[in-house]
């Protein structure tokens, strides 16, 4: 540090123009050096969860996105899966902003005939402990198993989103009344106590999926060659 | 120049002596792998910004120091956000996402930058910097275990003890927190304490670190 020596305000600016040059020039760097990787890590993210949700398949999944508004207007994204050329598969990806903590976001696979095969819950800011019970599927790890292989077939188990798995809007469907809601509003779906708002969202999730399914069957199975 | 390093891990440890950089202490030690995430982050960020301040210390004009400290702060704290999103496991970053830029206001960074590298040389600078690191990366994973092992049995997030399958949810929330760095804090002192006695010495905290430098409750004194 120097000396209190008057220094002229345009030598201070001109100090710190130089340090945030300087700043800019390094960060262009790094940024430019893990654009790549950063991407790379976000699609992989995305692909995972869908991955967890479909059947084995071995087509391009990204290039069959495809997005339709739902009933609701929330923007509801299917991905298909094929297998040898075949359909094994879609996967919605859906969000309702009614959650305890705002917005969630869940994965559903579908069958071919749109019943739900799977359901994770893949983003969302729930209650640790009472909003979590509805949306984690969490794989306990003890001192016992930790050695051991998980499945990776099989998700581990969470009661309240695996009601919805076998369900679809077709007509042989088992939830006859009034399906798609929660029991204390007059549908056939469980909730967790003390988690209402959190079992509704997830609840809410499952419905978008389906419904926009059912209602753009069409040009779901038409498109994402 | 050993000195400077262990001084951040036992006799100034920021989080547990110092008592610096609460925020990230209480909302990162839940479980102990995102306190060892944000421990590493922030060891990194303080070693580089100390080395480069105390590289520049003689150039920068007294004047400005605080700006252009917090402008290196600033970049090392997004290059290591960039990073973390580039090659940290997902579930790391997004446990940590929101903590990262606050690094930037870390008093524990700040402080050192303008206690210790812009008066002291880029090697000492360095083990500080390191050491602070370390010392406040270990008191929040030693924090993060006490934590996750009160609330459901783990220790880095793998079950300990099997049949503990309710978590108690007090301890991973804020409360628990302040908790369980309440207990460390009294077992240091106790510690400290019994250490002195055995010595022979009376035990006072250190001079700027208890109430006796702060003047706020005798200004009313002052006027009578």
């Amino acid at each position: 540090m120097s000396a209190p020596k008057k220094i002229s305000i345009v030598y201070l600016a001109f100090f710190l123009c130089v340090i945030c040059a300087v700043a800019t020039a390094a960060l262009a760097f790094v940024a430019e050096k893990t654009a790549a990787p950063i991407a790379k890590a976000k699609e992989a993210k995305v692909f995972n969860g869908l991955k967890t949700v479909l059947p084995p398949f071995d087509n391009d999944l990204v290039k069959t996105k495809q997005s339709f508004k739902s009933s609701s207007g929330n923007e509801v994204d299917f991905y298909t899966a094929r297998k040898n050329g075949k359909v094994v598969g879609y996967a919605a990806q859906a969000a309702v902003g009614y959650g305890y903590g705002g917005r969630v976001e869940g994965l559903i696979g579908l069958s071919p005939e749109g019943k739900v095969t799977n359901y994770i819950i893949s983003s969302h800011s729930e209650t640790p402990g009472l909003g979590t019970r509805v949306t984690d599927r969490k794989e306990i790890k003890t001192i016992f198993n930790l050695g051991r292989k998980k499945e990776d077939s099989k998700l581990p188990p969470n009661a309240i989103l695996d009601q919805y798995i076998g369900h679809s809007l077709t007509k042989g469907d088992s939830w006859k009344k009034r399906p798609w809601a929660l029991k204390k509003n007059g549908g056939e779906a469980e909730h967790v106590t003390g988690a209402t708002i959190s079992s509704n969202a997830a609840c809410g999730i499952a419905w978008e999926a389906v419904s926009t399914f059912k209602e753009h069957r069409s040009e779901i199975l038409k498109g994402g060659k | 120049m050993w000195k400077d390093f262990i001084n951040g891990i036992w006799k100034e440890n920021p989080v547990l002596v110092l008592m610096l950089g609460m925020c990230p202490t209480l909302a990162t030690t839940s479980n102990a792998p995102n306190a060892l995430g944000m421990g590493l982050a922030t060891t990194f960020v303080l070693a580089c910004s100390n080395v480069v301040i105390s590289a520049i210390r003689n150039l920068v004009p007294a004047k400005i120091r605080i700006p252009c400290y917090i402008v290196v702060i600033a970049t090392f704290v997004t290059i290591v956000d960039l990073l973390m999103q580039a090659y940290a496991p997902s579930s790391i970053y997004d446990a940590l996402g929101i903590f990262i830029p606050l690094i930037v206001v870390n008093c524990i960074v700040l402080g050192r930058a303008e206690a210790f590298a812009s008066k002291h040389g880029i090697f000492r600078s360095l083990l500080d910097g390191l050491g602070m690191g370390c010392g406040f990366t270990l008191a929040l994973v030693m924090l993060g275990l006490a934590r996750e092992f009160c609330t459901g049995g783990t220790l880095f997030q793998i079950k300990v003890i099997t049949p503990w399958t309710t978590d108690f949810n007090l301890m991973s929330m804020a409360p628990g927190g302040f908790i369980m760095l309440g207990l460390f804090l009294a077992g240091m002192n106790i510690y400290n304490k019994r250490k002195a006695e055995k010595e022979g010495r009376t035990c006072d905290p250190p001079m700027d670190m208890d109430c006796r430098h702060c003047n706020i409750c005798t200004i009313e004194r002052e006027k009578e």
